[in-house]
């Protein structure tokens, strides 16, 4: 039965595995341009080209300071404004409406608007970043701190707690796994949208999103393959780090 | 003689911080009206009820008779009726730490450990760290919970995670101590254990204590009066004092005598 499951696994390695034997047909036996589909050797020979991998890597780490930047901003507000609509009903009344509309509008619809208002340089892009990282923060919050079970805080109340005591005793405690959650979101949010706004609100900027588009304009597919390999392995090894953090700070509920 | 009394273990099986004394409380015409759709629904009417300091008091009462609601209102999470609650002479308006209930679920945070649930009772004492230690330790050891420091909830056994909640509820010192059915989701020997376990933290601790239960025998066995409510709307229909010295035997016919007079009370 074991061995059966592990077989069904590596099936998931059997479509990329043919793409990768059709990359090497296509390229070797030349059924497509190298503008196209670059042959493996050429691109093994640019990833150790030192000029391709600096400006790759420095491109990574402008992009990644931009994510920071703006996912702090974004994640900051975003908890403020989550712990305020969760635990005023009036609060949630005044703004919640707005807030939810708000929410409607897709992300990238907003990017006209912020460029009008921010130009198209880095705070641009660091605000736009901001808010695709504040909405995740601001539901799960919200909805954390909406569940937190009546008998807890009756618990609180019997043992006579200040209102901040039972905020950060029991209701913060109590919604830390849905805002755990939706910090990862939030994270995950932001590394699309830093890598988006690099694509979409204009090339000059060093991030590894501009890297891309500009090897695309130059006529370099070895480096706009390599940037693309690079930005989803980001995106990937984010995800695992990610997912292993709540495991580590909710011990206590798992069996 | 004072050898054998200053052994380590009897002097720290007791807590030190001893309450001040025993709550006296005294419910004068107590009645409470919900309302479910528009139309009024009694739920008690006329609840008098004295209970000395120090004395064990229980309710008992089929479903629907409003215990648990007597409960809520002395611990104060329950603050509209008519009537008065008094603690020693004062009206209740709110919850207090000279109050302290066990519910029938544990409720314990199941984000600490024993440990750390049975501080959450001290968390806004001015005690300094190591006393507030030794209190924890103490009221851990009281519950015969050593070894379970460390614990989460979901690590503990129904029986185990109830004597935390019991600890939890003693460690603020309250001069009366509430119990709103807190055997009544354990196994039938788990509950006979806990039964003189209650009785014997009872009696070290000098706590008055009033216990919701809905087992006629539960309620023979620990306390000094039984109270017994009729239902909708939830009145006192007879008090009954058990005499009985403890330890109590269950198959004395004296005490099967009171089981039957409860009994006959509550099925009137």
């Amino acid at each position: 039965m074991d061995r059966l499951f592990h077989h069904f696994r590596w099936r998931g390695f059997v479509l990329p595995l043919a793409f990768l034997a059709f990359w090497w047909l296509a390229t070797t036996y030349h059924w497509v341009s190298s503008s196209v589909l670059v042959p493996f050797g050429q691109l093994y020979q640019s990833a150790l080209d030192p000029e391709v991998s600096r400006s790759l890597f420095v491109g990574l780490e402008a992009s990644f300071t931009r994510l920071l930047e703006g996912s702090a901003l974004g994640i900051s507000l975003g908890l403020v404004l989550g712990v305020g609509l969760g635990l005023s009903r009036t609060f949630d009344r005044m703004i919640g409406p707005s807030f939810h509309a708000a929410r409607q509008v897709a992300i990238f619809a907003w990017i006209p608007l912020l460029t009008a208002w921010f130009g198209n340089g880095d705070i641009c892009k660091v605000v736009f970043v901001a808010l695709a990282a504040f909405y995740p923060v601001v539901m799960g919050t919200y909805e954390g701190i909406r569940s937190v079970p009546i008998q807890y805080l009756e618990v609180g109340r019997v043992l006579c707690f200040s209102r901040v005591r039972m905020l950060r005793r029991i209701i913060l405690p109590s919604a830390a796994p849905s805002i755990v959650t939706a910090l990862q979101l939030s994270l995950i949010f932001s590394w699309f949208a830093a890598i988006g706004a690099e694509y979409v609100i204009g090339k000059m900027s060093n991030g590894i999103g501009s890297v891309v588009m500009a090897a695309q304009d130059n006529l370099r597919p070895d480096i706009l393959l390599l940037g693309v390999i690079l930005i989803s392995l980001v995106g990937i090894l984010m995800n695992k780090i990610l997912r292993q953090i709540p495991r580590y700070l909710f011990r206590w509920r798992d069996a | 003689m004072s050898l054998v009394l200053e052994t380590p273990e009897a002097v720290s099986s007791a807590p030190k911080t001893a309450r001040k004394h025993a709550g006296a409380l005294n419910l004068r015409n107590v009645s409470k009206t919900y309302q479910v759709d528009g139309k009024p629904l009694k739920v008690l009417q006329n609840i008098n009820l004295v209970v000395e300091p120090g004395e064990f008091v229980t309710l008992v009462g089929s479903s629907g008779c409003g215990k648990s609601t007597i409960l809520r209102l002395i611990v104060g999470l329950d603050t509209e009726c008519q009537g008065e609650i008094l603690l020693d002479g004062a009206p209740i308006t709110e919850p207090g730490l000279e109050r302290s209930i066990v519910f029938q679920e544990h409720r314990l945070l199941p984000w600490l450990t024993v440990s750390q649930n049975i501080a959450l009772g001290l968390d806004a004492s001015r005690l300094s760290p190591a006393e507030r230690e030794r209190t924890v330790r103490e009221h851990i050891e009281l519950v015969g919970l050593s070894g379970f420091e460390k614990a989460f909830p979901r690590q503990l056994s129904g029986g185990m995670a109830q004597r935390a909640a019991i600890a939890r509820s003693l460690v603020t010192q309250p001069e009366i101590l509430l119990l709103d059915e807190p055997l009544a989701a354990l196994d039938s020997l788990t509950r006979l254990h806990l039964q003189q376990e209650l009785l014997r933290i009872w009696s070290r601790e000098k706590v008055t204590m009033v216990m919701v239960t809905h087992d006629v025998e539960e309620a023979v066995f620990l306390s000094d009066k039984v109270v017994v409510l009729a239902p909708r709307p939830g009145r006192i229909r007879k008090e009954i004092a058990i005499d009985l010295p403890h330890p109590r035997n269950r198959v004395d016919p004296a005490f099967g005598a009171l089981r039957q007079a409860v009994i006959e009370e509550l099925t009137h």
